[in-house]
């Protein structure tokens, strides 16, 4: 049962995941990773992005066993019709729970950078508004928004980095491996969670126009992110050093107020940068908006989608406006990443077992 | 508060036009008396006093009575006089007609009386109606339930003139006119190919208007022509006056401020898109010719692009790029600029624009405002007024009022400037409609920044590109070549490649033949360097 | 395709909506771009009330600064028309309350995105700076790209002077510290690098460091700053010597005696490389630190024209002066203040973390023991069009 029988293709699967993944969050990413490891933070990003990957693997591999179905059908089809049911209930709440983080992070940054005086609603409110008119056009023109936004949104951001490396001292990037091995792990599980957003995959899998090729999407998606997220991180550890770095909410964000452009054209960069960052968070929230009301559609048979996203509306507003301050929503983002672990890897790995074990789905079918 | 609304807005569809409706039946066949004849025709057209009606005898015995109808003004009227009345009243006065040859009377004076180049046989009061409101001369022949209709169609029409709306440097000269078949035959002259296929339909119930359906079959997509044949069958209005008037009738989504179909009035246009695989829509009456499916690319381009070498035709492409976002969102950028992020400008900028803004009454918004309205209302009137007037109102408008607002310390010279470059950049784009609709974005952008700075522009760049994303010309993507891009299309796309490596139509078509271009410039040298090897 | 009556009413509706929300929100962030007050500097003093700050914000008049046509009026003296910037003081407990203070008196806001300097007093330096920099790191309005100095006296002076070459004093300042390509005798560096070394080195920096004079402010020498505490100065030609430590030498020049005896030769340094090593680790750690400058000969006596055995003693000559200069750094940094500002401990934590781990807890006492052997090499790469 599609409610919508439109088809997107492998490169606009890349492209869907690659702007999900992307998002506001990278722009704290540089303090969490430079708190846990100091200089040797860097390679925990590198680190994450493996077991990410790994884990995006399960995801990719439920992809390929069931090609016709959604995450809902498949779970209840493999563990029964109450479990997962269940199942399909908590992925509602996972991807509703963190598309209204990352709209409130969004928020954040722009209250503290851009839009001092604006209600934070306010901003909340227009994301939301404009995401979800996309969202009525279902899952094509939202593939093919995240196709155009792609390139318009990472050259301006590598671009805009690259201004930074005159400045840059990369001996700040040493000592290295100066961190227990066991404080990389923890720190690397702690990091992961900054590269949720393949799960969608989990709901958009059987919208893949050829669903076999889903792990090439997941390598070309998961290797770019890595990179980038890396490159980001460097350039900021060496660019205001990994103690600045610590103390620094968005240190992401910072640098770029360091940057002039070159030419003189503009003094400063930061309200460009904004911009380019509203784009990154669009296209996270359409992801995970545009996954948790699909799976909501799937899971309650309705045939109105544009129905639900509106439905779906006021909730997203409410949960994200919980947190009372930067510092609550930070503990929040953290809870988001338990969720991510819990949604995206410990699910859907019982889920692929149970499968392999009762010898259901596969490519027989 | 509902009942406001349904009272507002509940247009009643009138159907007032359906009750007009005088077009004579096409089952209602044409008697054997010319007398009857005629006068069921004056029926038809009583109070039209422009239909001229002739009664004439021929042959030596004056036996076979006839009658010419046609409308007075729009024959040639040496044609009726040299080609139908000489033919059959002086030339064949000697030949021994007899009634007894019957039917083969009528095809003789078909076939072999009349001189005239283009007969039609008739038998029905429907297309004899329709013949003489269009120009043709209709003859009728006694005892025979038969009518010619002989194309004298001549009136005073404007010759083929040079496009104003569309001028290039490097290109043909010649425009469509107003005329049907002339037009038609623009476009025949460049592409002689037994494939470009023309079907005529005709719309408006009032103004039976000639409309064309030409496309390239093997080329064009037979989806795309389908559609649009079906989209055309549908129209049921009082009178086509203008292809704008089809335009709005068959447009995906009117709600958009985008125009769905491209206009021109250039042939070579036309037949550049036939190759690509368009279907092409010719109105009677109107130099404007429709092209269809439109992509946002096309209506920035320039026959001009396909004519210069591709460096130039690359870079004014990119300038046009420019100018087209400049024409949206300078104003909405200045004010985001100065109003919200001052801290973004050059500190000396800043400095200046703020000392220039210094005893300003309104703010940098109203400004704007104010200034691109009456920029538009400059605009509006230097198009209504004749020519050289209208581009002095221009200049005059331009400088003379703005130079007094800004003496007079209304607005602030730097608003000018913005206003200007916006107002400039939309004279780049290529594509009136398209550059009135970015216009018309202008006031929504400057309201979005006002609102919330840059943010507030770049959600109206989302939404915007939300819509073009989700917006369709005849089943193609607006957006195309932009999404699902594929590098062989890419070589006519923001930069146009060189001639000989555009070897494929462009793909938005989905056009059934593919190769456009065969770089065939070394076969003869390879050749030769066979044949030097050979040697 | 939705019908025209609903997409009237939606756009009835969408209208409304836009115009309420325009009347509702009165453009939270909305100011135009006059009712502003772009602050070019800010200066922190000590109030003579006791504890609290004497903070004076350097204000541009626009109206002056552009109005002035023709450069010619605002030559000659400065003092024929309007004046182009006039400083505001106020008595508060901190900056960011000081700025409020203003807005009693001033009737546009104060905007702090194009704030070119920060001076510090020499009071409230010795002081503490914690308290003052605190805001420069926690609001985003203040840019990371301005420039900060200690004043020898008193911040309200340097906000004071009247600029005879630029038309802000903000500006001249800022371009003050472009010329380190023509002067390696003062410390080059923003907000960004000063916040830097604060929070990498436990609140020990190399600051610049300002002295005032009527109608202009020499930036030579340098500031020390240990525990967020100013605790002396440092010569113009001992900061050259830290410069070359530190490998930020890209400009300057060194004058010897010539080769001949009987005058001055100056070496003009086109860039330098410094190369510093660990020798040893034990009982103290002994570092090695090779310097090699390069350079032109711009100017020796009339008379004397440099062959190549003149060229080895300038040369000899040019990197023994160098070397005493390092030398004379190193000491008053190691003796006097005994503080780590040759980011020796940097040195040790980024390249050799384990010994840095032993080390990091008695650093402070065992800076000043630290052995430092210099050796530097000068090269000339040109004489000049004369022999």
């Amino acid at each position: 049962m599609l409610t919508n029988n439109d088809k997107i293709t492998v490169s606009q699967t890349v492209a869907l995941l690659i702007t999900t993944m992307l998002a506001t969050g990278i722009l704290a990413l540089p303090r969490h990773v430079a708190n846990i490891a100091g200089s040797d933070g860097w390679l925990l990003v590198i680190f994450a992005g493996i077991t990410a990957f790994a884990s995006s693997l399960i995801v990719g591999a439920l992809v390929k066993r069931f090609p016709q179905d959604t995450f809902i059908e498949y779970s209840q089809k493999v563990v029964g019709k109450a479990p997962g049911f269940f199942l399909g209930i908590i992925l509602i709440l996972y991807f509703i729970f963190l598309s209204a983080m990352s709209v409130r992070v969004f928020s954040e940054v722009m209250n503290a950078f851009m839009l001092i005086n604006t209600p934070r609603g306010f901003i909340i409110g227009t994301m939301l508004i404009t995401s979800a008119y996309l969202m009525r056009h279902g899952i094509e023109p939202i593939a093919r928004t995240g196709e155009i936004l792609l390139p318009v949104l990472v050259i301006p951001i590598f671009a805009m980095y690259l201004t930074a490396l005159p400045r840059a001292d990369f001996s700040e990037l040493l000592p290295f491996l100066d961190t227990p091995a066991k404080t990389l792990a923890i720190g690397t599980v702690q990091t992961a969670y900054n590269f949720l957003g393949f799960e969608i995959l989990l709901m958009v899998g059987p919208y893949m126009r050829s669903p076999e090729r889903v792990m090439w999407a997941l390598y070309f998606a998961m290797g770019f992110i890595t990179l980038m997220y890396l490159f980001i991180v460097v350039i900021v550890f060496a660019s205001i050093g990994v103690e600045d770095t610590r103390i620094l909410m968005w240190p992401a964000m910072s640098i770029i107020r360091t940057i002039m452009a070159p030419g003189g054209v503009f003094e400063r960069l930061d309200a460009l940068a904004l911009a380019l960052w509203t784009i990154a968070s669009f296209t996270t929230i359409n992801g995970m908006y545009y996954a948790g009301t699909l799976a909501a559609a799937h899971l309650t048979g309705a045939r109105e989608f544009k129905f639900l996203v509106t439905v779906f509306l006021p909730w997203v507003y409410l949960i994200s406006i919980i947190p009372t301050n930067p510092l609550d929503t930070m503990r929040w983002t953290r809870l988001s990443g338990m969720a991510g672990l819990v949604t995206a890897v410990i699910i859907p790995a019982i889920i692929l077992a149970t499968s392999i074990v009762t010898k259901k789905g596969g490519s027989t079918s | 508060m509902t009942n406001v609304f349904s009272k507002l807005f509940s247009g009643k569809k009138r159907d007032i036009y359906f009750e007009m409706d005088i077009s004579p039946d096409k089952n209602k066949k044409l008697k054997k008396n010319i007398k009857e004849n005629e006068k069921q025709i004056h029926e038809y057209l009583y109070d039209c006093d422009d239909v001229i009606t002739r009664d004439f005898y021929m042959g030596q015995m004056q036996k076979h009575e006839m009658a010419l109808m046609y409308i007075d003004g729009m024959v040639n009227k040496n044609d009726v006089q040299e080609q139908i009345m000489k033919s059959l009243m002086l030339l064949c006065r000697n030949s021994p007609l007899e009634y007894t040859l019957g039917q083969n009377f009528f095809n003789m004076v078909k076939e072999g009386l009349l001189t005239a180049a283009d007969v039609k046989e008739v038998d029905n009061f429907g297309e004899v109606v329709l013949g003489i409101l269009s120009g043709d001369t209709i003859l009728f022949i006694d005892k025979f339930e038969k009518a010619l209709i002989i194309s004298t169609r001549g009136w005073e029409k404007r010759g083929v003139q040079e496009p104003t709306t569309e001028a290039v440097i490097r290109g043909p000269r010649d425009g469509f006119t107003e005329t049907y078949r002339v037009n038609i035959a623009l476009i025949r002259r460049r592409i002689k190919d037994p494939n470009l296929k023309v079907k005529t339909i005709k719309l408006g119930r009032h103004t039976r208007t000639d409309v064309g359906v030409l496309f390239i079959q093997g080329v064009a997509n037979p989806n795309i022509v389908d559609e649009v044949l079906k989209r055309l069958n549908t129209i049921d209005m009082a009178g086509v006056l203008e292809s704008g008037y089809i335009e709005q009738m068959i447009e995906g989504d009117w709600l958009s401020p985008f125009p769905q179909l491209r206009r021109t009035e250039r042939p070579d246009v036309v037949a550049a898109a036939l190759m690509e695989g368009n279907v092409v829509i010719v109105t009677d009456n109107t130099p404007f010719v429709l092209l269809c499916p439109t992509t946002l690319l096309s209506l920035l381009q320039s026959p001009e692009d396909y004519y210069e070498r591709w460096y130039i035709a690359s870079m004014i492409r990119l300038l046009r790029f420019t100018a087209a976002f400049f024409a949206m969102t300078f104003p909405a950028l200045y004010i985001a600029m100065t109003a919200f992020h001052p801290g973004m400008l050059p500190t000396d900028l800043a400095l200046s624009i703020a000392a220039t803004r210094e005893g300003v009454p309104f703010s940098a918004v109203v400004e704007a405002l104010v200034m691109v309205f009456s920029l538009e209302v400059l605009r509006e009137a230097g198009v209504r007024l004749p020519g050289p007037i209208g581009q002095t109102i221009g200049i005059v408008g331009g400088l003379v009022v703005g130079e007094a607002a800004v003496r007079a310390g209304i607005v602030s010279p730097i608003m000018v400037i913005v206003v200007a470059v916006n107002a400039i950049s939309s004279f780049a784009i290529p594509n009136y409609s398209l550059a009135i609709g970015f216009r018309l974005l202008t006031f929504i952008f400057i309201f979005l920044a006002a609102l919330a700075g840059l943010y507030g522009v770049m959600l109206g760049l989302l939404w915007l590109t939300v819509h073009l994303v989700s917006l369709k010309s005849f089943g193609v993507h607006y957006l195309s070549p932009f999404v699902s891009f594929r590098f062989s299309e890419g070589k006519d796309f923001v930069v146009r490649g060189p001639m000989p490596s555009m070897e494929i139509r462009p793909g938005y078509t989905r056009p059934e033949d593919m190769d456009r271009i065969n770089d065939r410039r070394h076969d003869n040298m390879e050749k030769a360097e066979d044949e030097n090897a050979d040697k | 395709m939705i019908s025209s009556r609903r997409f009237f009413q939606r756009c009835l509706l969408f209208g409304l909506a836009m115009l309420a929300f325009c009347i509702i929100s009165a453009c939270w962030d909305y100011r135009d771009i006059d009712r502003r007050i772009f602050v070019g500097g800010v200066g922190v003093d000590k109030s003579l009330q006791g504890g609290r700050l004497k903070i004076s914000f350097l204000i541009p008049i626009v109206r002056a600064i552009a109005g002035g046509e023709g450069g010619g009026s605002g030559g000659g003296g400065g003092s024929g028309g309007e004046k182009p910037v006039i400083v505001e003081g106020t008595v508060a407990d901190t900056i960011t309350e000081g700025a409020r203070n203003l807005a009693l008196r001033l009737n546009r806001d104060l905007f702090f995105e194009h704030m070119r300097i920060v001076v510090i007093g020499e009071e409230v330096a010795r002081n503490g700076l914690e308290s003052v920099i605190n805001p420069f790191m926690r609001q985003t309005e203040f840019n990371r790209r301005s420039r900060i100095a200690i004043v020898q006296g008193k911040a309200e002076n340097i906000m004071g002077i009247k600029t005879i070459i630029e038309k802000l004093p903000s500006s001249y300042l800022d371009s003050l510290y472009g010329n380190a390509s023509f002067s390696g005798k003062f410390v080059e560096g923003d907000l960004g690098d000063f916040l830097h070394q604060i929070h990498s080195f436990g609140g020990n920096a190399l600051m610049s460091k300002m002295v005032p004079d009527t109608n202009e402010v020499n930036i030579g020498g340098g500031a020390v700053i240990k525990h967020y505490k100013l605790v002396g100065w440092l010569s113009e030609e001992e900061i050259q010597g830290i410069n070359f430590f530190l490998g930020k030498i890209t400009g300057g020049s060194i004058t010897v005696d010539d080769p001949r005896g009987n005058g001055k030769c100056t070496f003009v340094i086109l860039n330098a490389h410094r190369k510093l090593q660990l020798s040893a680790e034990e009982p103290v750690p002994e570092f090695e630190l090779k310097v090699l400058a390069e350079g032109n000969i711009s100017e020796a006596t009339e008379g004397v024209s440099i062959d190549i055995e003149d060229e080895e003693i300038i040369e000899r000559r040019v990197s023994e002066k160098i070397r005493n200069e390092i030398l004379k750094g190193t000491t008053r940094l190691q003796d006097d203040y005994r503080v780590d500002l040759l980011r020796l401990g940097e040195f040790l934590h980024k390249y050799h973390p384990k010994l840095w781990k032993i080390y990091e807890s008695r650093w402070e006492d065992l800076f000043p023991d630290v052995k430092i052997s210099v050796s530097v090499t000068a090269d000339i790469k040109n004489i000049g069009v004369t022999k």
